[in-house]
């Protein structure tokens, strides 16, 4: 079995872990033994195994590697995010005391560096978290260089910027896999075509938050990018789904409290009534078909959503009108109930693994 | 296709987009620069100002382009940005669908936006109008004052007039935005001379008006450039000028500098010089 990417190859150590534990059971509990031989075999095809991955895919051999790596996650995460803040204030710091040129030179420079240093950092394939940093520098290197840009010249607000953001945040997330860059795009992605739905709706790109339907139709190309194959890419499918969720339950919610921000020219009531009926559905529908096809990120946002769609329409109808003992009394009975209506599905889940295993 | 498989490929179209997006950018610039220019006018402090104050982190700096209105209602001030002019009839002209906003629920709706030509008069007209309002205001506050000296309320407001007046002749902007048009070059035809007109893009908004003020309104929103970036090679002129006294400018003293401003093709401004006064 040819192992091409950090997530297979991580699954598979994990999958090793687990066989090696197991069968240690079986040992102790005399349900099995193997002869010396099969043991030292099977013993070296693993460490074999486990020793490629590490040295290939850096993966993660034991509990604490995996805790260590965390950490080292975060403390990669808040090194880009301050180096990025950094690079951001040190141009602002002494930005008046160049000449226009020279502005411009610095400011096409810096991303372009900060580019080649990534791909050097990923030809050495060591630093793996440093690859990443350098990514994201270069990426805010290039935000700040349209931005100033525009700024130095005196350039008209454009919608088109967010889309060339975007892009380089994809393939700069694509080339390294990285879920911050991938997030980062997305976001860029969402502000540009949302935009360009409230244009197509006949608005100004700057007021692209007036109407949250300008966000359905991102929020629908990107849950149809999540199915695309990733499997070379750790968790990219489940980050497209995250913020496509995301980016449909936000604008439901908003239209069920304020129907005038619709584009529909109808009663506010109706608007507000129907686009509640669609949060409660929908977000029903996710927990639903999440648990079905071993979504866990659909069927936590569903959960999420169901729980905030409830809870708003609860302080809605009662908030006002209720003792506050009274009204939190309904919000802790009424996760009770949906705590006991999750753990029915939870058990007949449970059935329906058991009786397929008969 | 193979590129997108490789890291590299990833790479090389990472920095294509880099370098593809800075020569359309400076393309664009070059554009706007070299052509002859839509607008070219001289402006003071008074129409381009100092930012209100230092920013310690940013010491690169922007000039502010300040324009109002003219209201003939002198106690709603200049700066509220809702020109009679532009009328039912103009927003009309400008492509606004005007019919049974006082109904329903319609005008509680975020109303529409759109991106327009509004044109700029300097030191014209309604600058003219505008003083004159001053002027009168002062001279009615004034024979009040004078029938009843020991009254405060007089008092204060013959003061208020006094300063209005002052700062109307000394430091107010005299930049007012005076109409508005879907095509430039309608507006050029309407008013031709560079040197007192710009014509500037910016954003209107319709006014939902309610059941009682049957009037349908917009306002200027923004304009698409109104912080005109300020060039190293001029920043030396205005170095003993500090953001005190663009503040002092504020409350009644003359313009220590004046800019000249041009509009290239694009319709985006650049510094071409600036002199103390």
């Amino acid at each position: 079995m040819e192992i091409r990417s950090v997530i297979t190859a991580q699954q598979r150590t994990d999958q090793i872990k687990s066989f090696q534990a197991e069968l240690q059971i079986l040992k102790d509990e005399n349900i099995i033994s193997l002869s010396p031989e099969q043991n030292k075999t099977i013993a070296k095809y693993h460490q074999e195994l486990l020793a490629n991955y590490s040295l290939k895919f850096d993966v993660d051999t034991s509990k604490n590697e995996k805790q260590l790596s965390l950490g080292m996650k975060i403390a990669s995460f808040l090194a880009a995010l301050g180096l990025a803040f950094s690079i951001f204030f040190l141009f602002f710091q002494f930005w008046g005391d160049y000449t226009q040129n020279t502005q411009v030179v610095i400011l096409i420079l810096t991303p372009s560096l900060l580019l080649g240093v990534t791909i050097y950092l990923r030809k050495q394939q060591k630093g793996d978290y440093y690859t990443k940093i350098s990514a994201l520098l270069a990426f805010v290197a290039f935000v700040l260089n349209l931005f100033m840009l525009g700024q130095i010249f005196n350039i008209s607000p454009s919608l088109n910027v967010f889309f060339v953001w975007s892009i380089f945040a994809f393939l700069l997330a694509y080339a390294l896999n990285t879920r911050l860059l991938l997030g980062v795009g997305i976001i860029f992605f969402s502000f540009f075509l949302s935009a360009k739905v409230g244009v197509w709706g006949g608005g100004y790109w700057i007021n692209l938050s007036e109407h949250p339907e300008n966000f359905f139709p991102v929020a629908a190309i990107l849950f149809l990018l999540s199915f695309i194959k990733h499997s070379k890419l750790t968790s990219f499918d489940i980050v497209y789904r995250y913020f496509s969720m995301l980016l449909f339950f936000l604008p439901v919610l908003i239209l069920s409290n304020n129907g005038l921000s619709s584009y529909a020219e109808m009663d506010r009531h109706f608007i507000q009534g129907f686009y509640q009926i669609v949060g409660f559905s929908v977000s029903a529908f996710a927990i639903y078909i999440g648990i079905n096809k071993g979504l866990s990120e659909v069927t936590n946002m569903g959960n999420i959503f169901f729980v905030i769609f409830l809870y708003t329409k609860f302080f809605n109808w009662w908030w006002d009108l209720m003792p506050k003992y009274i009204f939190f009394l309904i919000i802790g009975l009424s996760a009770v109930f949906i705590l006991m209506i999750l753990k029915r599905f939870k058990s007949k889940l449970l059935k329906n693994t058991l009786w397929r295993l008969s | 296709m193979k590129i997108f498989k490789s890291s590299w490929g990833l790479f090389v179209l990472a920095f294509i987009l880099l370098f593809f997006a800075n020569a359309v950018v400076l393309t664009g610039v070059y554009i706007n620069r070299t052509m002859e220019a839509t607008s070219q006018i001289v402006l003071t402090q008074r129409e381009l100002q100092m930012p209100y104050k230092n920013k310690r982190e940013n010491n690169g700096m922007s000039l502010k382009l300040v324009y109002r209105i003219l209201n003939t209602d002198i106690s709603k001030g200049s700066y509220n940005k809702i020109p009679a002019w532009l009328n039912a009839e103009k927003l009309k002209e400008l492509g606004f669908d005007t019919t049974n906003r006082d109904q329903g629920t319609a005008h509680y709706k975020k109303p529409p936006t759109k991106e327009v030509f509004i044109v700029l008069e300097y030191d014209g007209e309604a600058y003219k109008k505008s003083l004159a309002l001053a002027e009168e205001n002062f001279v009615e506050k004034e024979v009040l004052f004078n029938a009843k000296k020991d009254d405060n309320r007089t008092k204060m407001d013959y003061e208020n007039a006094k300063k209005r007046l002052n700062r109307e002749q000394i430091s107010e902007s005299r930049l007012f935005a005076i109409d508005a048009g879907l095509e430039y070059e309608k507006l050029r035809e309407e008013y031709p001379d560079k040197n007192t007109y710009i014509i500037v893009k910016g954003l209107v908004r319709l006014v939902y008006q309610n059941k009682i003020e049957k009037e349908q309104s917009a306002s200027i929103q923004q304009l698409n450039t109104e912080n005109i970036y300020l060039p190293y090679k001029f920043k030396h002129v205005l170095k003993d000028i500090t953001t005190d006294d663009d503040l002092n400018n504020r409350v009644g003293s003359a313009p220590k500098y004046e800019v000249e401003i041009k509009y290239g093709i694009r319709y985006e401004p650049w510094i071409s010089s600036v002199e103390t006064i």
